[in-house]
């Protein structure tokens, strides 16, 4: 939303349909990497721990980024 | 459509989706109160015979001084037995002196402490006694002996052994070929007689015919210690699993015979449990010889109860571990002894006449395990460790892998790649597991399935 004087443009950002879906397995991803994470420290397999610890934040970091990625671009207004 | 409409149909749907929930939480938890509570997991599959064939010709019982312990010497030749012992008391006192972790006197202590109640019994010995110890019968108590139905006595048998420790439990109509022909020098037959016995002149250990069913067990061994094997530590997971099979066999015994029945508890004399247990459905025969469990892979302990009380029998299962085992290898590959085999499929080839011929397996080279065992100084159970089946149940990883291994074979490999990328199987510090916080017995009795 930017101000200019009396007047307020408002910017619609539409995301891809595909995003939604992307998003909800980006999730399931996370939750499953972090089930890993803790259960492998819960059963001292230190191995195991530090390569699920390192693939959650890199999915996690990754999705962010995905996500700021997913808008559609608007299209170019003739006006 | 009108308001009114939308919420009379809305409390119409959620009546009927509340009913059905209801009916079928109730339908859940009155199947999880009968007999369903011994069911295994989703992808384990029952089966009208075990996989690995038997060749009814050649499959005989077996002698049990044939077996590695009774037969080491003869197998490595005296000399090499006496240098092994040498080697063995050396490296034991430099271990003790360097302090090795796992090898130090506190670590040894564990380990030998652990066997105390397995030392107390024996093929028809202590809690392992073929016939009653402390129990009433019925008829000493004036009445009639348990008379219910086999269904329900299969669900007694399984609850009280489970009750008494067992991991998992499965119940076979017996095939006497399992059982041992000899033992302790005397012959094991089957008589028609109403309780066993043992004739100390005539050199016969008596089962009575009437016994036609077989109870196996398996229990749980500490997988936290057996990852520091080969170790003192280590070591004591194998020794406290002993122990533990030799109360819970006395215990069931004891129990069946309150009922009214013969009962004979055994854990690795009297017949190959390896046998009772794939037959009784409790898991499939793998690489090592030894039985591959769907709920705890090969960590667990064996034991068995013969049995004249009418049981409802198990099945044998299959889960993918012949197709998993040809893939794997890494037992074979870890074994510090060299003594499992890298065939890729399983045969009737036996490697030596510790093996008892006549059915279908990965055979091993035993003496030269058994050789290892002295050589560490204490034991070895690699092969159980590294096995990617063997597995605690904190994540839903393991479930998944299990399950697809069940069910797409072709995966195997990839799993087991993947299982050593992720550093499973590699030796614990023995020095750690002094440190942890352990569950009673050193087990999660709340992991696997009740079987």
């Amino acid at each position: 939303m930017k101000k200019n004087n009396s007047y307020l443009n408002i910017k619609i950002r539409k995301r891809a349909w595909y995003i939604w879906f992307l998003w909800f397995i980006w999730i399931i991803w996370i939750v499953f990497w972090i089930d890993v994470t803790l259960g492998s420290l819960k059963e001292f397999e230190n191995r195991a721990f530090m390569i699920s610890l390192a693939i959650t934040i890199i999915s996690i970091i990754f999705g962010i980024i995905l996500w700021h990625l997913g808008y559609k671009k608007p299209k170019k207004s003739n006006h | 459509m009108k308001r009114r409409d939308f919420f009379l149909s809305t409390l119409t749907t959620g009546g009927i989706a509340a009913t059905s929930g209801f009916y079928a939480c109730n339908q859940h938890l009155n199947k999880k109160n009968a007999s369903s509570q011994f069911s295994r997991p989703w992808w384990v599959k029952r089966i009208n015979k075990p996989l690995l064939k038997i060749d009814d010709t050649l499959y005989k019982r077996f002698d049990s001084k044939a077996n590695v312990f009774g037969s080491f010497i003869k197998y490595i030749g005296r000399e090499n037995f006496l240098k092994l012992r040498q080697k063995s008391r050396n490296k034991t006192e430099k271990f003790f002196k360097e302090k090795k972790p796992g090898f130090r006197i506190e670590d040894r202590a564990l380990a030998e402490a652990a066997w105390v109640l397995s030392r107390t019994g024996g093929l028809d010995r202590g809690m392992r006694s073929w016939n009653r110890q402390f129990v009433r019968t019925p008829q000493e108590k004036g009445i009639k002996r348990y008379s219910g139905s086999p269904e329900r006595a299969a669900l007694l048998v399984k609850q009280a052994a489970r009750y008494y420790g067992a991991a998992t439990v499965g119940i076979t109509q017996l095939d006497r070929r399992h059982i041992n022909a000899r033992e302790r020098g005397m012959d094991i037959i089957f008589e028609k007689v109403n309780e066993p016995y043992q004739d100390e002149k005539e050199k016969k250990l008596v089962i009575p015919d009437k016994c036609k069913y077989a109870i196996a067990l398996s229990l749980q061994m500490s997988l936290d210690n057996i990852q520091c094997s080969p170790s003192g530590i280590g070591s004591a997971g194998s020794s406290l699993g002993y122990s533990r099979a030799e109360y819970l066999v006395g215990a069931l015994a004891e129990f069946i015979r309150a009922l009214g029945y013969t009962a004979i508890p055994s854990v690795n004399d009297l017949g190959s449990s390896v046998a009772i247990a794939v037959d009784a459905g409790l898991g499939e025969l793998s690489r090592t010889n030894r039985l591959i469990t769907p709920e705890f892979g090969p960590n667990v302990r064996l034991a068995k109860v013969l049995t004249d009380l009418p049981l409802k029998t198990d099945k044998p299962i299959r889960f993918g571990i012949l197709e998993f085992c040809k893939v794997c290898k890494r037992c074979a590959e870890q074994c510090p002894a060299k003594a499992l085999s890298f065939k890729d499929e399983p045969d009737f080839e036996v490697r030596g006449l510790w093996n008892n011929p006549g059915h279908q397996a990965w055979f091993e080279e035993s003496p030269r395990c058994l050789s290892y065992w002295q050589e560490s100084t204490s034991g070895c159970s690699r092969c159980i460790a590294v096995c990617p089946w063997a597995k605690k149940d904190k994540t839903i990883i393991h479930e998944i892998v299990k399950a697809s291994s069940a069910k797409i074979p072709l995966l195997g490999g990839f799993f087991t790649t993947m299982d050593e990328t992720f550093g499973y199987g590699e030796q614990k510090d023995p020095e750690k597991w002094w440190h942890m916080n352990l569950p009673e017995y050193g087990i999660d009795t709340t992991s696997g399935g009740k079987g």
